[in-house]
């Protein structure tokens, strides 16, 4: 576009691939500076799903400190010690797996406002 | 198997179509394995037969094969950067076999391979463990840094580190148990609700436009969960490959 129709005669060329090749890495170079290395909002998720994923993430790190606990537990013989301290480390990572995943959300839906706005500015 | 006077959870039951044996290993073919057999054959047949023509205005079976295809190239782009383009494959696969055995799931008389937590947790566990061994692979020794933030007071990386290593094994069971819990949840409730119809008579009216209603929640709870768990796995395979938070 930025000849318009003065130039016909001598660019009549098309763009050689390998300058094509250029440019189109260009454009990936700069789509994914644009994105940030970022996340991509779920574009369909109400508030009630997201909350669900979150409890998901609490309960399996509830579920995964028992389980391996209680096993270790009966393997070693050590009943109920590493099933308390392990049910313990479990609930905390758990704890922090959906607060992760709760600064992911918050994270995805504002940066989604924010890219629109964006848009819309320019 | 929607026959009255059967249990609700009932139509999660898995039974042997043909029994093989191998010694002490039961190997039988079972019902599971039908539908994941149709799951698997109907993800070939809808991707072959789109991608046959090649035409420059797409037809129906294959601008299905391009939307599932840029949606995906773009899920993994936008997660996992420029270098994830290697395992977009592997997504690929994994979202498309998931959406076919949730949807397939939806169609009376067949049966949802993944509201068994067998079936979510093997997959789970193949990202798990993939991503794993692609993370010691591209990071070497670094890959453990995942395990201590930066920037972390030092008197606290005792308590921090056990927490970090078992919230990163446990991105299996979660990643299971939601999708398993989705599907299982889904079709317990349908067919509960399926049960009060006969029971109230003309007053099942009610349940009756619910389960209506409710069929096309759970159509989009199968699509929903087959991206949350793409995306998912994408985003811990982004985790494999910058282990520096």
């Amino acid at each position: 576009m930025h000849g318009g129709v003065s130039d016909m005669s001598d660019d009549k060329q098309p763009p050689t691939l390998s300058k094509f090749d250029d440019e189109l890495r260009q454009a990936r170079a700069r789509h994914d500076k644009e994105q940030g290395g970022g996340k991509s909002g779920l574009p369909v998720e109400s508030g009630a799903s997201a909350g669900y994923r979150v409890s998901v993430e609490l309960f399996a790190g509830m579920l995964f400190g028992g389980g391996v606990g209680w096993f270790l537990d009966r393997w070693l013989g050590t009943r109920p010690w590493l099933l308390v301290g392990l049910f313990l480390l479990g609930s905390a990572a758990g704890l922090l797996n959906a607060y992760r995943a709760m600064k992911r959300a918050e994270r995805e839906s504002s940066g989604a406002v924010a890219s629109k706005a964006g848009t819309k500015k320019e | 198997m929607a026959a009255g006077g059967e249990s609700p959870v009932h139509q999660f039951q898995v039974f042997d179509l043909i029994p093989i044996k191998l010694g002490k290993v039961d190997l039988s073919f079972t019902n599971a394995s039908l539908w994941m057999v149709v799951a698997v054959g109907l993800i070939v047949l809808v991707m072959t037969l789109g991608a046959n023509r090649r035409a420059l205005i797409p037809g129906r079976l294959q601008s299905l094969g391009e939307l599932g295809y840029d949606f995906i190239a773009n899920l993994v782009r936008e997660n996992v950067g420029s270098e994830g383009k290697k395992y977009f494959p592997f997504i690929f696969t994994l979202f498309m076999f998931v959406l076919f055995c949730n949807v397939l799931g939806m169609v009376p008389y067949s049966f949802s391979v993944t509201g068994q937590i067998i079936v979510t947790f093997a997959l789970a566990l193949t990202v798990f463990i993939g991503v794993t061994i692609i993370g010691i692979a591209k990071n070497g020794i670094g890959f453990l840094r995942l395990f201590a933030p930066a920037g972390v007071p030092i008197f606290v990386l005792p308590l921090l580190i056990p927490i970090e290593i078992i919230s990163y094994f446990v991105r299996p069971v979660s990643l299971s148990v939601r999708l398993f819990l989705n599907i299982m949840v889904g079709h317990t409730m349908l067919q509960v609700f399926a049960g009060f119809v006969i029971l109230l008579g003309f007053a099942g009216i009610g349940p009756l436009i619910f389960i209506v209603v409710f069929i096309g929640f759970e159509l989009f709870v199968a699509v929903l969960q087959a991206y949350i768990f793409a995306i998912l796995s994408c985003l811990y395979l982004h985790d494999a490959l910058h282990p520096h938070h």
